[in-house]
């Protein structure tokens, strides 16, 4: 590390983001012929929480030929020490600029992270997009993580982009690259043969037809990279122990892939089918490597939905009593409402129940398919509270199709609903606090919301005030998520390619680091769109069912006559039930991989 | 009693003290090295450490006090050593009576100055006789003052760099700002130093005992 170097990390915030030396490091020095650097366009702390970057961080590691490293987006303040000092960006594992990388993946979890993206890539002083990377030697630039289900929005910066899971895509596209690069073929050759892979999508090979300012069609299409057998698949179990504490600061078990509940506004439920899962025994075997590895004090069973795991029961049980040896704490994310049973809760200090029920109706909740009725919610509240919960946090939509004000009302009442309850089954003196979060809804690409209209920001307004005014209870607590970032996700979900020059103008703008509240700047965002001549409202109406839709090119399995017929469904408030090996529901995902195999 | 002596080296200078405690206390459950918990209502491994090194100080001897009776100090070391990152890697394990409290009795610290100070010899080892030596630095967005005279106890230049014995615990004296303090007596530019603490000693009246020589009555 150069003198220079040490100087400037004496004087930010946390240096050990970017200095790496975690335990379990993989051997950064072998002998190798390709070297990838995966980047997420977050700080250290959320970056290595990732599950999506830990695995093919250690898959490619442990690849023959090949190291993997790391780097996260710098915070302000070490951005800004990099910039007057002249310092381009480098990996945390070994400190090598990103630009003497071979391939630098980055990893795209959001749509406020775009920013981030040409934040990362100017301190590492790439060119943007990749037709003024053509002359130069520049290491290749690919994209990956759950944007890519509409990646034109970023899709002109990359080289490739990898659509679907990285075990698969990443894999055999780092391979290939290996082979290309040991016989000397050039990187328009290889990218030629890379989109030969499933799931390798080259924007400047595959790219949208456009007639008077309408996608008319494209050059081809691409299929989503989906692992056959996840069971079989690789999964770290000795991963890095960040030094500095993370946001999730725990081990992981990834229990399975998909979701067969069908909500009609989830994008991760469709864009993940097939549903695969992995077998009790191998989770039993990577939960006790995990913890043995790590030190870890926490393992959580993570997956879109975890009380539909089938063995649940057995593997809570399982891993009770090999792995935690009463020194080890699970975590349940995402446990549906209508599954709660007071087993899957710690034994120790009673915390809140988080629950979501995402609308306040049985109207509603039937319009978007979430299968919780008011009977369910009623159970549960009244088993949570005999347990002794005495803290509730609720979920909700706002702004979801065909909402009423008598929906909003509906919120309202299930908070009074469970103030009522708890006068008869509560169990402790401490008065029951509620904490209800309100976000907005975002028709998001792939699913039968994909054309729906966004409220606009007014009407957002009005909602958030109803709840205010209406959740102004004694000890009950309202948070809502803010209209404009909302606005901005909406656009750039179901964006297109002319969208990356609103991205280049925020960026200029000063825009980065858009997800943290404190930081997001909306005018400079309107002032962005503006320069860039483009209205934010093209975006957000609602789409017509014939038009051809910018992310059509992608072949994800679910097809999009089902979305559709569950959009008309959603209108006639009918319900879908949830899939389940032997009643399937039809939604093309099994084209791709077998379910319930 | 087991006291691990070990070092913080490399990249690992820049993860803070509480962070490196985290990974000590992950290290001895990877490690499965059993600590005693403590008795109270929160029950917690029984383990100490010796004083804070400031970020990007590198240490050749830092210490390390777990209540740990059932495994031979030879043990420990080596379940040690394979669980920490190699950064941290421990020299020693001594199997001790009671914990020796470096904390509360290790009162000076010897830090290495990586750089040619050659030529300032005769100006810099005349600055430790000073009477009174008034540093001004920026505490936590404040100015504050601090006389750093009688915390220093000696200053040498060697063909390494520079050795100097400063106070450490409470009254504490940090090394970088009296480097810093240097380089303002002798109109030097300001830059960052590669500063490595090097010994840990107690000083009382004229004694001067290295940390193993305190040790020695605590040593089973």
């Amino acid at each position: 590390m150069d003198n220079k170097l040490k100087e400037i990390l004496l004087k930010v915030e946390k240096p050990a983001r970017y200095v790496g030396g975690e335990f379990n490091m993989p051997d950064m020095n072998k002998p190798c012929s390709t070297r990838l650097c995966l980047c997420f366009p977050e700080i250290y702390e959320i970056g290595m929480s990732n599950i999506g970057v830990r695995i093919l961080y250690h898959l490619l590691n442990d690849m023959q030929g090949i190291v993997c490293e790391r780097c996260f987006a710098p915070f302000v303040d070490m951005g800004e020490q990099l910039k007057t000092n002249d310092i381009p960006l480098f990996s945390v594992d070994s400190g090598k600029p990103l630009s003497g990388f071979d391939i630098v993946g980055m990893s795209i979890g959001y749509e406020l992270l775009y920013t981030n993206v040409l934040y990362m890539l100017d301190l590492a002083g790439i060119p943007f997009r990749a037709k003024d990377r053509q002359n130069g030697n520049y290491p290749i630039l690919i994209a990956g993580g759950p944007c890519v289900v509409n990646p034109e929005p970023f899709a002109e910066i990359f080289d490739a982009i990898m659509i679907g899971e990285g075990e698969k895509n990443l894999k055999e596209f780092t391979l290939l690259y290996d082979e290309c690069k040991k016989q000397g073929i050039s990187k328009s050759e290889f990218l030629e043969k890379a989109a030969c892979l499933d799931g390798v999508y080259i924007p400047s090979k595959t790219y949208p037809v456009v007639k008077n300012g309408k996608i008319t069609g494209f050059t081809c299409s691409v299929k989503k990279a989906v692992v056959q057998d996840l069971d079989k698949e690789y999964f770290p179990t000795k991963i890095l122990v960040p030094n500095i504490e993370i946001t999730h600061d725990r081990a992981v078990l990834e229990l399975y892939r998909g979701c067969n509940n069908g909500c009609r506004f989830c994008q991760a439920c469709f864009y993940y089918r097939p549903i695969r899962s992995r077998r009790l025994q191998t989770l039993l075997e990577q939960g006790k490597q995990l913890v043995d590895s790590t030190g870890y004090s926490e393992l959580s069973l993570s997956s879109l939905s975890t009380s539909d795991y089938e063995s649940l029961h057995e593997l809570i049980c399982g891993l009770k009593a090999d792995v935690c040896n009463g020194n080890v704490r699970l975590a349940m994310p995402s446990l549906r409402l209508d599954s709660y049973k007071s087993e899957y809760m710690g034994s120790g200090r009673l915390g809140s129940l988080t629950f979501a029920p995402e609308a306040g109706s049985q109207r509603l909740r039937n319009v978007i398919n979430k299968n919780i009725t008011d009977e369910n919610i009623k159970n549960t509240i009244k088993s949570a509270l005999e347990y002794g919960y005495t803290g509730f946090k609720l979920y909700f939509m706002i702004g979801l199709p065909t909402e009423t004000i008598e929906d909003l009302q509906g919120i309202v009442d299930i908070v009074l609903l469970i103030k009522d309850m708890a006068k008869v089954y509560g169990k402790s003196k401490r008065p029951v606090q509620i904490t209800v979060s309100t976000s907005v809804f975002i028709p998001k690409p792939l699913t039968p919301f994909q054309w729906e209209r966004q409220i606009d920001e007014q009407e957002m307004l009005a909602k958030q005030r109803f709840l205010i005014d209406n959740l102004h209870i004694k000890n009950v607590r309202y948070n809502w998520h803010s209209a404009d970032s909302s606005i901005i996700e909406a656009v750039f979900s179901r964006g297109d390619r002319r969208l990356l020059d609103v991205i280049e103008q925020a960026y200029a703008l000063g825009c980065k680091f858009d997800g943290w509240s404190e930081r997001f700047d909306f005018d400079k965002w309107k002032q962005a769109f503006d320069n860039a001549g483009i209205n934010m409202s093209d975006y957000t109406r609602e789409w017509e069912e014939d038009e051809i839709l910018p992310w059509d090119f992608v072949e994800h399995g679910v097809t999009k006559k089902y979305l559709l017929s569950e959009k008309h469904k959603a209108y006639d408030g009918v319900v879908t039930k949830a899939c389940g090996k032997n009643s399937c529901t039809g939604c093309g995902a099994n084209k791709l991989g077998r379910c319930y195999s | 009693m087991k006291v691990i002596e070990h070092i913080k080296k490399g990249n690992i200078s820049y993860v803070s003290h509480i962070d490196s405690m985290r990974v000590l206390q992950r290290t001895l459950i990877r490690a499965n090295i059993n600590v005693k918990l403590s008795e109270g209502f929160n029950p917690h491994p029984v383990t100490y450490t010796s004083h804070p090194l400031p970020l990007g100080v590198e240490s050749e001897q830092e210490f390390f006090v777990i209540a740990n009776d059932d495994m031979s100090a030879e043990q420990v070391l080596n379940a040690f050593n394979n669980n920490i990152p190699s950064g941290m890697l421990a020299v020693k394990c001594y199997d001790c009576i009671k914990n020796p409290n470096f904390a509360k009795n290790v009162n000076y610290c010897e830090y290495l100055v990586k750089g040619n100070f050659l030529q300032y010899k005769k100006e810099i080892e005349i600055l430790q006789n000073e009477k009174s030596w008034v540093i001004k630095f920026d505490f936590k967005g404040t100015e504050k003052e601090q006389d750093i005279a009688p915390l220093i106890h000696s200053l040498k230049v060697v063909n390494k760099g520079l050795v100097m014995i400063i106070a450490t615990g409470n009254p504490n004296l940090r090394p970088d700002r009296v480097v810093s303090a240097i380089c303002d007596k002798l109109v030097l530019p300001q830059k960052a130093f590669n500063i490595v603490r090097t010994k840990q000693l107690v000083i009382n009246n004229d004694k001067i005992l290295t940390a193993e020589e305190f040790l020695q009555e605590y040593i089973k």
